[in-house]
């Protein structure tokens, strides 16, 4: 059949629905939406119930609702909010852990919990939970939930142990296993995963939790039930399901046939030791309404931390999800018309023992590859690849302020790096990879409940890739910690290869890690994310002459080797200083509006010298006025320079402070503009 | 790369630097749709988790889709006691449902 002619098959008449599923349209969209709406409640639950910053106020969760077919699958019908994905993994964690355990075993009130990756679910400290629903004696829906535990045991508080060469080095494996038995808590359970953790309190806090999600998941779905009948609440997930099925099909009938591909590179395996990229390799060959995405090619599984186990198989239709149909809720329908290949013993399918405690950075970068390879298929959408790196800083320790007797903190942060520019506007500022859209912290409950301060949040000038359409400005924070006994765990990438643009645009500011004193004021200095490079020391990225952070040069010339540390001490009287990648630029910067460079140079998010250089803008320093015939006349002279000639540079600011004096001037130059956006 | 019968549990670390999925070819299958002979069958993950497929290499016809057998060793890991029996302490509530002893839910 000619792809074209599937075009008649992709949506019914409200007849034609009444006919194959025996529903009204009414009623069908009505349970449609019932089943999204027991998502939400599980959703809202979960974010007032969980005790940890990672649930509540991260959104590190997820929860969803699975309808049972015949021969004993299960298809997830409604998925809401919480990081994203789960709205892939928690389709094949049900399936295969379902698959094992035996539907025939599981009785009402059972649920079970499971964390391995070679099962479904994504890592250790992620812990999901599967709960059968029973409906006059079948079993007739599943319901699952997941919270990342801010503690998982193991050799590296929170879970991220980069340096592992196994997962023995990792934390607490639990296979399926049951956690209530009859709606009872199985205590033995309990007091295995309890007495494995650091944060055990908050552990079990999150754990009745996510208990209390799924009976109230439970309890919608059953309203739903008993106004509507078991039978049709059945046939309402078989629409829902085919809908989004449909939906993915006709978008996929828009891309012509072919093969796709396209390759990225992660900075290193985090080992430590400067040591080779990995390269992720996959391709997407699209038949018809069908899509095979093939990961050969791809490295061998890394020797340290950096690789996943099965996760990519299901993550990886992030890709077409966002690209082709973006606006419809999700569920397994929309996986229905993919193909997955991971090679066995590559980076996306390590092998057991292999360690894949840094999965998040495969994730991250997996996702800027498969934007890559999608955004070929219908160029109209494209947009320029995102900071690549999950941008998370994991904290944990004792705390030792004044009345709270040294007792286990742990959290995470998620500031996040920036999206590329799009066909139609800028990329978005301080957001997380579309893998994972977690949320940022909440900065004063964070400093109530853990002894962190986060000192410093802010745009980092210079940093975003230039383009007609530029990328968003991605986080710089700065964390200082009021315990003596803090470690950091640092999920990065994109400290070495930059974020490219796209279709002439250029490549986004790379991370970078500092750590630096505190002032004899209590606090320290820095104007628009530039510190005095005199007061700092390189941790890890790429650093030229003095310390100068610049793209491409000197990795691994900081004190550490790679971004992915893990376990990295915080002393009282250090703070340590985490620059985000940004993503990479959309079309060239030489048809970027001057206007919009004149406000970002006014809101002190881009230089006078990075408009001139990178956007061929020229404004006069004193009044911030572009002048318009000298910008027509440099960017006339650039555009004449040709592919060869010129190309947009690296996002970064070239001549970093070198003294407080040098970064005083920087502020009173700022000052004597008249602008008033001055941080300190 | 997997040796015909492997235990699923542990694996040495790979050989290669860059690792290719196999397709090998079914002899004297031919594709429904456009008749070539390079129809291939091989692991795979779809909507529902680890499958094999019977997939043209030609035109991309799927031509059939099937649970993976033991000897498939796909996905690369599984449990020991993946085909034991469940104890009666695991399926304790399945006993009491099955028995009439609880509300059916």
């Amino acid at each position: 059949m000619d792809k074209h002619e599937f075009a008649s098959e992709f949506f019914l008449s409200a007849p034609d629905v009444e006919k194959t599923y025996g529903l009204d349209l009414t009623t069908a969209e009505t349970i449609r939406a019932g089943l999204i709406e027991a998502s939400r409640h599980m959703r809202t639950t979960l974010m007032r119930g969980a005790f940890s910053n990672v649930v509540r106020e991260v959104l590190d969760f997820g929860v969803s609702v699975h309808n049972v077919n015949p021969d004993g699958s299960t298809e997830m019908v409604a998925v809401t909010e919480g990081c994203t994905h789960f709205a892939f993994t928690h389709q094949h964690m049900v399936n295969m852990v379902l698959d094992e355990w035996g539907l025939e075993n599981l009785g009402p009130g059972d649920t079970l919990v499971c964390n391995d990756p070679w099962r479904g679910s994504i890592h250790f400290p992620d812990i999901n939970l599967i709960r059968p629903v029973f409906v006059d004696g079948e079993l007739a829906f599943v319901l699952s939930d997941a919270s990342h535990l801010t503690d998982i045991g193991g050799p590296v508080p929170g879970g991220f142990n980069s340096q592992a060469t196994s997962m023995f080095e990792e934390g607490l494996r639990i296979p399926p296993t049951l956690i209530t038995s009859g709606d009872v808590p199985v205590r033995s359970t309990i007091n295995l995963i309890l007495e494995n953790v650091r944060t055990p309190m908050h552990a079990l806090g999150d754990i009745r939790a996510l208990f209390g999600t799924l009976r109230v998941g439970e309890r919608h779905l059953r309203q739903l039930v008993d106004s509507y009948g078991v039978k049709r609440v059945k046939s309402g997930c078989a629409y829902t399901l085919d809908l989004a099925e449909r939906r993915m099909r006709q978008a996929i009938s828009a891309v012509p046939d072919g093969t796709y591909s396209a390759a990225v590179l992660l900075d290193d395996d985090g080992s430590n030791t400067a040591g080779q990229p990995l390269r992720m390799q996959a391709s997407a060959r699209v038949g018809g309404t069908h899509v095979e995405i093939d990961f050969s090619g791809t490295d061998s599984q890394a020797r340290a931390a950096t690789t996943t186990c099965w996760e990519e198989t299901n993550r990886c239709l992030v890709g077409p999800k966002v690209t082709l149909d973006p606006r419809h809720p999700m569920n397994a329908g929309a996986m229905r018309p993919f193909h997955v290949v991971a090679p066995p013993g590559s980076l996306v399918m390590g092998l057991p023992p292999t360690s894949q405690s840094m999965h998040t950075e495969v994730g991250a970068k997996g996702a800027s590859l498969m934007l890559k390879i999608f955004g070929q298929m219908l160029p109209d959408r494209a947009v320029a690849p995102d900071s690549g790196s999950t941008g998370s800083v994991v904290y944990n320790g004792t705390d030792q302020r004044h009345g709270h007797d040294s007792q286990p903190f742990g959290g995470v942060t998620c500031s996040g790096g920036s999206w590329g520019g799009t066909p139609t506007g800028d990329g978005i500022s301080h957001n997380t990879s579309p893998i994972f859209s977690t949320s940022f912290t909440n900065v004063e409950y964070l400093e109530r409940d853990t002894p962190m301060l986060l000192r410093g949040i802010s745009a980092s000038i210079d940093a975003a890739g230039a383009g007609k359409f530029r990328s968003g400005f991605p986080a710089f924070v700065a964390f200082e910690s009021r315990s003596d006994d803090t470690v950091l765990s640092f999920l990065l990438d994109t400290g070495r290869f930059p974020s490219a643009g796209l279709r002439g645009g250029g490549p986004g500011m790379s991370t970078y890690l500092m750590e630096l004193n505190i002032d004899d004021a209590g606090g320290f200095t820095q104007w628009n994310g530039l510190l005095p490079l005199d007061h700092v020391e390189a941790i890890a990225g790429c650093f030229g002459d003095g310390g100068q952070p610049t793209p491409g040069a000197g990795w691994g010339a900081g004190k550490a080797q790679t971004l992915k540390l893990s376990a990295h001490e915080l002393h009282k009287g250090k703070i340590i200083v985490c620059y985000q990648a940004a993503g990479g630029g959309y079309g060239s910067p030489l048809d970027r509006d001057p206007e919009l460079v004149r406000r970002d140079v006014w809101n002190e998010l881009v230089s006078l010298d990075f408009a001139l250089d990178g956007y061929g803008v020229v404004i006069e320093p004193g009044s911030l006025i572009v002048d318009e015939a000298a910008t027509e006349r440099l960017r006339a002279e650039l555009r004449g320079a040709g592919e060869s000639g010129w190309a947009p540079p690296p996002a970064h600011y070239r001549s970093w402070p070198r003294t407080t004096d040098d970064l005083a001037q920087l502020r009173a130059r700022a000052l004597r503009t008249g602008r008033t956006t001055v941080n300190s | 790369m997997m040796a015909e019968w492997i235990d699923r549990i542990l694996y040495p670390h790979p050989d290669v630097d860059q690792v290719y999925a196999d397709r090998p070819l079914v002899p004297n299958k031919v594709c429904p749709q456009c008749a070539s002979t390079e129809v291939a069958r091989y692991q795979i993950a779809n909507h529902l988790g680890p499958r094999i497929t019977l997939t043209c290499q030609e035109c991309l016809h799927v031509i059939a889709v099937e649970r993976p057998s033991t000897a498939d060793s796909w996905p690369p890991f599984r449990a020991v006691a993946y085909d034991w029996p469940a104890s009666p302490a695991e399926r304790a509530s399945r006993t009491q449902l099955d028995s009439g002893d609880t509300p059916a839910g």
